[in-house]
């Protein structure tokens, strides 16, 4: 044939197919990304129909991560994917359900919006809401990156994302410290106190979905070993001493 | 819907959309393998620890043709060896200089070192007759003699006398039908012809009869091209049996049968050793763009 062999696929279909896959991926991507900035939108314009529209979206992801998966089973059934392919449909497999956790997190948040906003009772202050604006442009930042890199295929914006550190974390256990202080000066705050941490939790979570994105794609391209090379630089990082900490990325709590 | 590029705020042309869908390649990885196409040493470990053969710097010739060119491999004792590549890459020639089936070839040259158990095959005083028995061989297509059951297995005993008396001879015939899990399907019809059973049938036989000269090493030429899945399913199950006591070396153009039924994978392309290395490596993160070209079907 007059193809160069890294054109493709002898079998165009397949390239075709890998292709529509991957893009749908990245729709996906977009599609969750877009869901968490407006709510975030949502939060700073106080607009409550725009926090429903939020809520009311979130099964356009979900149903999209059917599709793909339904996608990618049909490769593995008909094609039989084997090295990089094998690692793309697996790392496209495991993203689509990160993307798809990022969407509840982002409906979320649109529902913790409506519950501060939403009710007759006093609004909170500007101080109480000010760590979710910072945690929330860290969060939409880090998933564009990992959306970018997996756009371009970008190992290493993806390994400086999924192995550096964390601004995101750092934020968080400042936030929590700051929003422990808001109920001791006035526990009257407690009800919007509890709804700014659960949002921020949120944030944190997007954030550590966009890593484990990240973590895919240098596994998609650069194969095995990558999760474990990660779990080796935190147990060298933390010394032999210490007990292995609680880490938020390794537990996966289901969608809600 | 919304689209990564609206979420990102970036603007596409339509012309640079177009361009994306007729590409249609916009996430595909390329070139993950690290070693480019243009590498010919052989790439990962080719000797094992516990080898039953040892081959170094093996060139074949077909008169001016170089068929293989410098490979050097190990077939480990209790091991399954999967020889794959695309057709004329010299697997094939490989396989057959491993009990000098390419002796019957004119004009075929085989130079470099081929041991089993630290003795060269190529040598001067080496008797072929008695090493095709240590390194059998199993072919693509079923070839029972047109005998009965019985005397296609034991043929080999009895020509290379391994047997005493006729109880003994039994003895091994029915050992090695039980051994090719034909036993059962067959002990009622021994006197029958070899040639009356289904393909499948045919090829364990073939296997049987390999089996009834107590080989070191089982070599096998694409065995199960000409069978339907249900015979091939029989004859990979026996393969992996048949590892714990025999050397086995396979030839095959069928990924998925390699990555089935082997331990190590080695890749031919163009008569050089392109990599070897442990199945599960080869075919989820091969190392040679060639490699990765071929099992991923790549190839123009």
């Amino acid at each position: 044939m007059s193809r160069p062999p890294e054109e493709g696929h002898t079998v165009r279909r397949y390239d075709a197919e890998l292709s529509h896959v991957s893009m749908s991926v990245l729709e996906m991507g977009g599609l969750v990304l877009d869901q968490t900035q407006t709510a975030l939108r949502a939060l700073r314009d106080q607009d409550l129909a725009l926090a429903r529209s939020v809520v009311d979206r979130d099964h356009c992801a979900n149903e999209l991560g059917v599709q793909i998966d339904e996608e990618l089973v049909s490769v593995i059934a008909r094609r039989g994917p084997l090295a990089r392919d094998l690692r793309m449909v697996i790392a496209l497999s495991k993203a689509v359900t990160d993307l798809e956790r990022v969407g509840d997190e982002a409906a979320k948040i649109a529902g913790m919006i409506l519950s501060l906003y939403g009710q007759s009772r006093s609004h909170p202050s500007t101080h109480l809401t000010r760590d979710i604006y910072v945690m929330g442009e860290l969060a939409v930042g880090m998933l564009r990156q990992a959306l970018e890199a997996y756009d371009t295929v970008d190992t290493e914006k993806a390994e400086v994302l999924a192995f550096g550190q964390s601004e995101l974390d750092a934020e968080f256990q400042s936030a929590l410290r700051r929003q422990a202080t808001f109920i001791l000066e006035d526990a009257r705050t407690v009800g919007h106190v509890i709804n700014t941490v659960l949002i921020v939790k949120s944030l944190e979570r997007i954030g550590d979905h966009a890593r484990n994105l990240a973590e895919y794609i240098v596994y998609m391209v650069k194969g095995q070993g990558v999760r474990h090379k990660l779990n080796e630089a935190k147990r060298l990082a933390r010394g032999p001493q210490e007990e292995p900490g609680h880490d938020a990325r390794e537990d996966d709590d289901g969608p809600a | 819907m919304t689209t990564l590029n609206d979420a990102l705020g970036l603007k596409v042309t339509d012309a640079e959309a177009a361009e994306d869908t007729a590409v249609g390649n916009a996430v595909e990885v390329r070139h993950t393998a690290t070693i480019d196409r243009d590498h010919r040493e052989t790439v990962g470990e080719i000797a094992v620890e516990n080898p039953r053969m040892v081959c170094r710097g093996v060139d074949v010739f077909y008169d001016d043709k170089h068929a293989i060119k410098d490979v050097s491999l190990d077939v480990g004792c209790n091991e399954v060896v999967a020889m794959i590549g695309p057709s004329g890459c010299g697997k094939s020639t490989f396989l057959r200089c491993l009990n000098r089936m390419n002796d019957t070839i004119d004009g075929c040259r085989v130079t470099g070192e081929i041991k089993i158990d630290g003795q060269d095959i190529y040598d001067k005083g080496m008797d072929v007759v008695p090493l095709r028995a240590q390194v059998g061989m199993v072919f693509q297509k079923p070839n029972p003699f047109p005998k009965s059951i019985f005397e296609n297995v034991a043929y080999g005993p009895r020509i290379h006398g391994l047997a005493n008396n006729k109880a003994d001879l039994e003895q091994i015939v029915v050992t090695s039908l039980q051994k090719a899990g034909l036993w059962d399907e067959v002990k009622d019809r021994l006197d029958q012809p070899g040639t009356g059973l289904s393909g499948g049938q045919q090829q364990r036989l073939c296997i049987a009869r390999t089996i009834a000269v107590s080989p070191e090493v089982i070599l096998m030429d694409e065995p199960c091209s000409a069978l339907d899945p249900i015979a091939t399913a029989k004859v990979e199950e026996l393969i992996d049996e048949l590892r714990e006591q025999y050397s086995i070396a396979i030839v095959t153009h069928s990924m998925q049968q390699a990555a089935r039924v082997s331990q190590r994978t080695a890749y031919f392309h163009l008569g050089d050793l392109i990599e070897v290395g442990e199945t599960n490596e080869i075919f989820t993160n091969p190392r040679h763009q060639l490699t990765e070209d071929y099992i991923t079907g790549r190839f123009g």
